[in-house]
């Protein structure tokens, strides 16, 4: 244990003289610059309404005036269907939906919405609405009101959102992109041979650097999420998510790292897995696109547990089955990454 | 100290052996030396010996431990100076010697006593990338014998250093095996291993060819021969005698008398030309 604390220190000593560190942390503070100065907390993400009315000569005429105004102002999209509302809602978090129907003779509206939108805006939509529909057919209207995600659903502040990629992209997976210069520093200096013939351990080695970066993830993590959402998480969630995923992701880079000689021809891939991991950004921020390729992808649950994390919808059985998976895949992975290390020890 | 049988090691795992039946023993206290031009083998030998590489046939052992499983005790026990020096650049002199003073668990010298001993004492809170080759050499060098080792492995310990600081760690290597440390000893300086050698062993392609004294070696593969120049009758002369032959020593007797002897040089071979005469080969 003393021998892991001095390697620890050493390997802080190390990281903080060099400049790899600084980047990222660098980066972590430009990440929270833009987000609290450039990104919005709720930007418009374009058409804000879908809307279906079903084939009825009782509605022709209401119909073609929607397709007119459809045309002439493009503030509403017409689809195909109730369920291509739905589709597109999933897709866009920001619209509201429509559906058109006679029942009994009677114009029946459904306002379909998010479930985040409160009270005021939903008022506002179902009188908007209202009256759009009574004008134009000259019928009786019931009106009824569906929400997607259920009533009082949250509705993450865009910024909010970007949170659970940034931790995930940086603040986890800073020492899978980082460790591999870290120990191609200890090649090139031969200081990983001189180790090797210490009495000090291949998994002190790999476990002191795994600490190393699990540190540097929280410095980075803590710093965006307080500036941005103050204290308002689940801070016990965010720190095991944050240590579990960091712990994996610098496992992954200390075997990658086992199998080149030096960082030049290690990029190639660092940047395949970077991107690899990256992809699954857009389903998180797209659910409607999510084929079980990405699913499979390590970074895709990652950032649906740190969402749950920072904004609680009481899925924390999701955010546990994270961490513990990912806690138990690291006890498997550092075993044979110590197996690695110690195989290709003299190579190094 | 150390049992080496029948030695052998492929890196390829094809039968292209680096190490082929290489079998020696150094004795407690012994400075042996292990010679051989690269690629011979002396590093895949020492690397095992190390425990840097796995040990894939053959036995061997040291201070008692067994190389296929070396464990704490084994790396407590061993000191290794490597040909190129690996310290870290980011850290002091001082501080690569109190990192590497702390992995040990046994009595371990003071840090700034061993920059002392090297010369190093005024660049000890320089950062090593501040050091020249022969400055970063002086610590790889006196981080190996940080843990006071009973089994010191020397790699061409002296490579790139000035003479003046080249014979202080020459000494410092004969005060510590006066004390009663066994040194192995990779070289292809042959006055090195000359000077601190008891035995010596030549290895090539991956074979051992020979192992005995370097005195030894020089009786039995040098020339009882003697180049004398001196004065005589105004003049220069220079003869090469034999000690074999009367006539030749009893000239040597009467040079020896005149006192007119400007120079005179026995004829002994040196380790390099006995490795050349064995192997047909130069030590480079």
């Amino acid at each position: 244990m003393k021998a892991l604390m001095h390697t620890f220190v050493k390997d802080m000593k190390l990281a903080t003289r060099s400049f790899y560190i600084w980047i990222v942390l660098l980066f972590a503070v430009i990440f929270v610059g833009v987000m609290l100065f450039a990104v919005p907390d709720n930007p418009s993400l374009g058409t804000q309404a879908y809307v279906f009315v079903e084939d009825d000569p009782l509605l022709a005429d209401f119909s073609d005036h929607l397709i007119e105004e459809a045309k002439n102002t493009g503030g509403f999209e017409l689809v195909g269907s109730r369920d291509a509302i739905i589709a597109a809602m999933e897709a866009n978090r920001n619209a509201k939906g429509i559906y058109v129907a006679i029942r009994d003779d009677r114009m029946y509206a459904e306002y379909i919405l998010q479930g985040y939108e409160g009270e005021r805006v939903e008022n506002l939509f179902a009188a908007e609405v209202k009256g759009m529909t009574a004008q134009e057919a000259g019928l009786g209207v019931d009106t009824t009101v569906t929400y997607l995600k259920g009533k009082d659903a949250v509705k993450a502040p865009l910024k909010v959102s970007l949170i659970p990629i940034f931790l995930t992209m940086e603040s986890a997976f800073i020492g899978m992109f980082l460790v591999a210069a870290y120990v191609f520093m200890d090649k090139d200096d031969g200081t990983i041979k001189a180790y090797g013939v210490s009495p000090g351990r291949i998994w002190q080695y790999l476990l002191s650097k795994i600490m190393m970066f699990a540190v540097f993830g929280w410095l980075s993590g803590f710093f965006a999420l307080t500036v941005l959402r103050g204290f308002d998480y689940n801070f016990l969630h965010v720190l095991l998510l944050l240590t579990t995923y960091n712990v994996f992701g610098t496992i992954l880079g200390l075997i990658l790292a086992a199998f080149f000689d030096n960082l030049q021809n290690a990029m190639t891939w660092i940047l395949l897995m970077a991107t690899l991991l990256g992809i699954t950004t857009v389903s998180y921020l797209m659910p409607s696109f999510s084929p079980a390729v990405i699913r499979w992808l390590p970074t895709y649950p990652m950032q649906f547990a740190f969402k749950e994390a920072i904004y609680p919808t009481g899925n924390a059985a999701y955010v546990w089955q994270n961490i513990l998976g990912f806690l138990g895949l690291s006890v498997v992975l550092f075993a044979l990454t110590m197996g690695l290390y110690k195989k290709r020890l003299s190579a190094f | 100290m150390v049992t080496v049988e029948h030695l052998y090691h492929d890196y390829a795992g094809k039968g292209d052996y680096a190490v082929k039946d290489v079998s020696f023993e150094i004795a407690d206290g012994e400075v042996f030396g292990f010679l051989g031009p690269s690629g011979a083998g002396k590093s895949t030998t020492q690397n095992i010996l190390t425990g840097l590489l796995p040990m894939q046939k053959g036995k061997a052992s040291v201070g008692g431990c067994d190389i296929k499983k070396p464990n704490d005790q084994f790396f407590n026990l061993i000191g290794v100076s490597f040909e190129q020096s690996n310290v870290y650049d980011k850290l002091t002199g001082l501080e690569n010697l109190e990192f590497y003073r702390s992995l040990f668990s046994v009595p371990t010298m003071e840090p700034k006593k061993l920059l002392d001993m090297v010369g190093l004492t005024n660049a000890a809170k320089k950062r090593a990338s501040a050091y020249s080759k022969g400055m970063k050499h002086r610590l790889t060098f006196a981080r190996s014998m940080i843990n006071n080792p009973e089994m010191w492995f020397l790699d061409e310990p002296t490579t790139g250093l000035d003479p003046a600081i080249a014979e202080a760690i020459i000494n410092i290597v004969k005060e510590r095996n006066d004390k009663g440390a066994t040194v192995f000893l990779t070289t292809h300086n042959m006055h090195v291993a000359d000077q601190l050698c008891d035995r010596v062993a030549f290895i090539n392609n991956g074979e051992l060819l020979l192992i005995d004294s370097p005195k030894n070696l020089k009786l039995q593969y040098g020339q009882k021969l003697v180049e004398v120049e001196y004065g005589e009758n105004g003049d220069l002369k220079k003869e090469t005698l034999s000690f074999v032959d009367e006539k030749d020593r009893k000239k040597l007797g009467k040079i020896a008398e005149s006192g007119n002897v400007q120079m005179m040089h026995t004829k002994e071979a040196t380790l390099e030309q006995i490795f050349i005469t064995v192997t047909g080969r130069g030590l480079v």
